[in-house]
């Protein structure tokens, strides 16, 4: 894969890496370094590809690999606490946002995190089972203890 | 649930065709480059550092060079296989990995035997160079072996104190990796029924 043919599949997938990002970093330098990180292993590791699984599947596995494994940099700000400084209440503060739908993913293990995250992008279960390397069966318990866990902190948060 | 999916899918931010060509470019591109280039010409260095030692000890006039040249060999293969270790993970860190399961679990094997490789050769190695020193200050005085056993008998705590700064040192710089990659491992290991 030439370069940019390279720039031109990461573009065309790029909300997949977004996504992640926000899902295992708290502050939007941590993010734009997670981002640079899962494209330098994507492009180091795209010459390994065998075409065994389709493409973007494969980029699950390298990005969430990569997300998975990084060393965590914690610092006090924070995505969420940014917004909420400069946050005016409305009407739909009473309801569901992205917000709260990250703050509860955050608060979860960073291997739930991945299975939430494939269940999000609507992935078949055995689609994450070929990416993570579970049973479809796993899977299936896992998802719905995650569901449950996402429901009481949602719930315990409003 | 479905409401979250319908959150889920309207989030996300998005970078521009430029910015992603800047990102590739300046920063994965040339670090990448950069890295490989250092390790490169640190290789080089090495080995022209290991070449220099061996021709002046060749014209050194010591009456006994075989220890030492031995002991530069030893010295140059450790640091090419450490090298060597770190080239291939920089370059190819998911070859042949066919899940995330396997990879966390074969990038936690390969991280424990590096770290055990350091922990068994480092002292090993500072500890045979000891005893060729020994050897060499015993050949000098020309005295017998048992002339000199308490710096014979040295040779265990120089080992334990190697040890035991290695360790240190080796859960410094990869300790919390190696948490996080035995927590993980637990955490896609555990059954959930």
């Amino acid at each position: 894969m030439s370069e940019s043919e390279f720039i031109e599949f990461v573009d065309s997938n790029q909300g997949i890496i977004h996504k992640i990002c926000k899902v295992y970093t708290n502050n939007p330098s941590d993010y734009e370094d997670l981002f640079q990180e899962i494209m330098l292993q994507l492009w180091v590791s795209i010459h390994s590809y065998k075409g065994e699984a389709k493409l973007t599947t494969w980029m699950y596995k390298v990005a969430l690999f990569t997300a998975l494994t990084r060393l965590k940099k914690e610092k006090k700000i924070q995505f969420v606490e940014e917004r909420e400084a400069h946050h005016v209440v409305t009407e739909d503060d009473l309801q569901l946002d992205e917000d709260e739908l990250l703050r509860a993913i955050k608060q979860l293990k960073d291997a739930d995190k991945a299975l939430i995250f494939l269940y999000l992008e609507e992935k078949t279960y055995a689609e994450m089972a070929e990416i993570m390397g579970l049973t479809e069966s796993n899977i299936g318990v896992r998802i719905n203890r995650i569901k449950s866990r996402i429901k009481v902190i949602m719930e315990k948060e409003q | 649930m479905d409401e979250l999916k319908e959150f889920w899918k309207a989030s996300g931010k998005h970078y521009d065709r430029n910015k992603l060509e800047h990102m590739f470019q300046a920063e994965v591109k040339q670090s990448l480059d950069a890295l490989n280039r250092r390790m490169y010409l640190d290789n080089i260095l090495m080995i022209v550092i290991a070449v220099i030692l061996l021709i002046t000890v060749y014209f050194s006039g010591l009456q006994n060079k075989l220890p030492v040249v031995i002991e530069i060999l030893f010295i140059t293969s450790v640091v090419f296989i450490h090298y060597r270790i770190k080239h291939r993970l920089l370059n190819s860190p998911l070859k042949n990995i066919s899940n995330i399961k396997e990879a966390v679990r074969l990038t936690t094997k390969r991280l424990k035997s590096y770290l055990l490789s350091y922990k068994i050769l480092v002292p090993i190695g500072f500890s045979l160079i000891y005893l060729q020193r020994i050897w060499l200050i015993m050949q000098a005085r020309q005295v017998a072996w048992d002339e000199m056993l308490v710096e014979w008998g040295l040779v265990l705590p120089v080992y334990i104190v190697m040890y035991i700064a290695v360790k240190i040192i080796v859960k410094f710089m990869y300790g919390s990796s190696l948490y996080e990659l035995n927590k993980l491992n637990q955490e896609l290991n555990t059954q959930q029924e």
